[in-house]
């Protein structure tokens, strides 16, 4: 459908007579049907010398009037009837950012751009000017991606704030962005930054004709886009690591990763990635590279427990009770004593009510919150187990469980283990221990397929890298992390001279 | 359409039939951890089963299954028309047999717990010398102790770490029955008044108990075996005429080194056997132990207990001819000929076997 959309609006543009024309009546007229119902237009009409009439137009809101005014029509207003050609208007204007249009469509996308466009009567062509002005937000830390030693500032939802925050991290011209439009109605910029001497050409390739091939009418956050170019659309896991930080931005482009930004969201997506990327933060770079092992550890085990230990629970009460050690056998016994329902049913209903808690929490503004913790640690905690609904350790499960999920640094992957988390649950009720080690070994060979833009997911695991570990469960010394990971494909993979 | 319906019911009954089949929640599974064994009349024997007792109200409490059957399963099978749960062996700790029954051979009761794999192979095997079923009984009215079955596997775990009983467990029994040449043996345990007392080991001789012989010996046993845990060894020290005492020596055995060498002389195994003891002098009496000769004193007197004690237990033990330590099977690989040529368990009651034992005193105190 969009595809026929698409053809029928460019063929009609071409249908049209795309020259401006020399009268600016017209010209205004066509204008206006093109803007019909947007009352943001603005229209002025000016005087140049008293004799020749001009109209300035723009979109209110997202043009600096002042500036304008001042560095764009004042020059042209000053100009003599005989120097208002093409050529002196430009060269005139004191603005740096002029150009001059003969075609229409272009007038209007620029207006729609937050240019101001200057029709002249009599004249057959536009001179536009960007200076534009936006209200944005200041910048500030992500909520979301907190730090301890690293700068604290995030991208915001401008593309040209975003790639200029790189360009000042990053003082290189080889430090590129690519530019694309996408979203055949809201017609937005897409940007992909890289650095020339580091990054893959090839996959720049790819990754360029990917988001040139989507088509959809708008793409609202950048999820809209990860989902469009993800490989494997069938698996939970995520295959593009979003971030609203600009140090991680400038890590993953060191590494000769692609950053993917797009206008109207602070978050930028990073690709080709390896699973281990989600467990990575920079602080584990920024401090003694023990401590920072020591937490990457705690990542990895953490993602596993949230994965596993419901599902052994449930496996070991369900049906293999002589796997637990005789001293604890007892005591997890009389705990379960007076619980009416079956492990899966109290699994079940703890594990929902959980993630039900955690989706309240995240919507709710924090003066609601705190009662959220209430009502979640008391009465549900307290009061399922005085009721004989839930057992006491399958509290501390669940508890054990949902802080080891809070430990991914990454939301996606986060949300991705919470996912499994039930299919383990689910297969582990049905065939035990079985279920289990059969799901696990199904996880492991799906995780080795995947890939990232083209790269293996799993990597430096499968395939193998070994010089790659060093910076996966431990992160060693920075001096012995001279060469990028092999992930990216970069072509130079020495850091450093 | 057809195929998605059937996807969607597939799907729908494993959901909603999760657990009803094979469930085996461990609330309602009654564990045996004890099981006793003896001979009872009519040819049956006398089985008695106990499993903690889980309930809201019930706190410590044990409940006891005696019963008369022919086969360990049987026995379990009786205990399930009479508990309130499922019972299962699953986790059983111990299996106690009376003397009568070990005497008699026990490799083929033992032959459930190798066949069903919830059986587990890790249970110990113990010889009572008494009834099983009254060691039992008693056992759960001790009050300042534990109940019965973790009192008896913490009392076995211990003695066995500290190296006076060997670790027999149901593999390493069939292990060491099944190995022409090496002989089993087990721990054994005896009702006291007011507890269990761990009294030594039964030496078998194939899977038929054939003698016992105390805990001192034990660990000098198992020391030979090369599996010295760490005992206390004690000898006579002096007798204090005034208080009518007398005074032993203790030295803590820490490791030990052996040497075996195994030669056929005249058609007659001659076995060498070198031990080197590393002790701790643990207690003595306030003399200068710092000097070399007292130290030389003291590893001598050692060393004259142990041989001693060394000298009577391969005495016995060739003697009722059981052979833990494994000779025949290291004849059988060394010299497998003669193995062949002889009856093993008639060539190893004249072998000639001499022991060698030297103990270094590696610590001595801080005390001159």
């Amino acid at each position: 459908m969009g595809k026929r959309n698409r053809e029928k609006t460019e063929s009609g543009m071409i249908n049209n007579e795309n020259e401006i024309s020399k009268s600016l009546k017209e010209s205004l007229l066509r204008i206006e049907e093109a803007f019909k119902d947007c009352p943001d237009l603005i229209k002025r009409k000016v005087f140049l010398n008293n004799s020749t009439e001009g109209c300035i137009l723009y979109l209110k809101g997202i043009v600096n009037i002042d500036l304008v005014q001042r560095d764009f029509i004042n020059p042209i207003l000053s100009l003599k009837e005989e120097n208002l050609t093409d050529i002196t208007i430009l060269g005139s204007v004191s603005a740096s950012n002029v150009d001059c249009y003969y075609d229409f469509s272009s007038i209007i996308t620029d207006i729609l751009s937050g240019f101001a466009v200057f029709l002249i009567d009599g004249r057959p062509f536009a001179v536009v000017c960007k200076l534009d002005k936006y209200e944005i937000r200041s910048i500030q830390e992500p909520e979301t991606e907190k730090n301890v030693r690293g700068p604290h500032e995030g991208f915001r939802e401008t593309i040209e704030s975003n790639m200029a925050t790189l360009r000042r991290k990053i003082k290189n011209n080889n430090l590129k962005f690519k530019l694309i439009k996408v979203g055949t109605t809201m017609n937005q910029t897409v940007s992909i930054a890289y650095i020339e001497d580091i990054a893959d050409m090839n996959l720049l390739e790819e990754l360029n004709n990917k988001i040139e091939g989507i088509n959809y009418d708008g793409l609202i956050p950048i999820g809209y886009i990860e989902q469009f170019i993800t490989d494997f659309k069938l698996s939970p896991f995520p295959q593009y690591l979003a971030t609203e930080r600009p140090d991680k931005a400038v890590a993953g482009l060191l590494e000769g990763r692609f950053v993917i930004m797009q206008e109207g969201t602070p978050v930028v997506l990073i690709a080709p990635v390896s699973f281990f990327s989600f467990f990575q933060a920079l602080d584990d770079y920024s401090t003694n590279w023990m401590a920072g092992s020591l937490i990457r550890t705690i990542r990895l085990l953490g993602a596993m427990l949230a994965i596993f230990l419901p599902a052994l629970y449930i496996a070991i009460t369900s049906f293999h009770y002589f796997m637990v050690p005789l001293d604890l056998l007892v005591p997890l016994a009389e705990s379960r004593a007076k619980v009416p329902f079956s492990p899966i049913v109290e699994a079940l209903i703890l594990e929902v009510t959980l993630e039900m808690l955690r989706e309240a929490s995240i919507r709710l503004p924090t003066y609601i919150g705190i009662s959220i913790g209430v009502v979640g640690g008391l009465v549900i905690g307290q009061a399922a187990v005085a009721a004989g609904i839930v057992s006491d350790l399958f509290i501390i499960i669940v508890a054990v469980t949902a802080i080891a999920s809070f430990i991914i640094p990454s939301y996606d992957m986060g949300l991705a283990i919470r996912f499994i988390r039930f299919i383990f649950i689910l297969s582990s009720a049905v065939f035990g221990i079985v279920g289990v080690v059969v799901s696990t070994i199904m996880l492991i060979a799906h995780l080795v397929v995947l890939e990232s833009l083209g790269q293996p997911y799993f990597q430096p695991v499968v395939p193998l890298r070994i010089k790659d570990l060093k910076d996966v469960m431990v992160r060693v010394p920075l001096e012995l992390l001279r060469k990028r990971p092999d992930q990216g494909n970069p072509n130079n993979d020495r850091r450093g001279r | 359409m057809r195929k998605v319906k059937k996807l969607v019911f597939i799907l729908l009954l494993t959901v909603l039939l999760t657990s009803c089949w094979d469930e085996n929640i461990y609330e309602k599974v009654g564990y045996i951890l004890n099981v006793g064994i003896e001979r009872s009349e009519d040819n049956k024997m006398l089985i008695s089963l106990t499993n903690p007792v889980v309930g809201i109200q019930q706190q410590g409490e044990v409940e006891m299954i005696t019963t008369t059957a022919n086969s360990l399963r049987e026995a379990r099978e009786n205990g399930r028309l009479i508990s309130p749960k499922n019972l299962g062996g699953g986790k059983i700790q111990h299996i106690l047999l009376s003397c009568d029954m070990a005497e008699g051979g026990i490799h083929n009761l033992l032959e459930v717990f190798q066949r069903d794999p919830i059986n587990p192979a890790l249970a110990i095997i113990v010889v009572v010398d008494g009834s099983p079923k009254e060691l039992i009984e008693k056992s759960l009215n001790f009050g300042d102790k534990p109940r019965s079955a973790y009192y008896i596997s913490q009392l076995l775990e211990n003695n066995i770490r500290n190296g006076y009983i060997p670790e027999t467990r149901i593999y390493n029994f069939d292990i060491a029955y099944f190995a022409p040449g090496l002989d089993p043996i087990t721990p054994m345990i005896k009702l006291e008044p007011n507890g269990i007392r761990i009294i030594g080991t039964a030496l078998f001789s194939g899977d038929k108990m054939v003698g016992r012989i105390d805990t001192r010996k034990s660990s000098l046993l198992l020391a030979a075996m090369n599996q010295l845990r760490n005992p206390t060894f004690f000898i006579d020290n002096y007798f204090d005429e005034d208080l009518e005492v007398e005074f032993y020596t203790a030295a803590l055995l820490r490791s030990v080194k052996r040497k075996l060498d195994i030669k056929i002389v005249e058609n007659r195994p001659v076995i060498n056997m070198e031990l080197i003891f590393d002790v701790t002098l643990d207690e003595y009496r306030w003399d200068r132990t710092d000097e070399k000769v007292t130290q030389m004193a003291i590893e001598d007197a050692i060393v004259k207990g142990m041989k001693e004690d060394y000298k009577q237990l391969f005495n016995y033990m060739q003697k009722i001819g059981s052979d833990p330590l494994g000779i025949g099977d290291k004849v059988r690989a060394k010299y497998n000929n003669y193995w062949q040529s002889v009856e093993w368990n008639e060539a190893y009651k004249v072998a000639e076997i001499n022991i060698d034992v030297e103990v270094v005193i590696k610590q001595y105190g801080v005390i001159k």
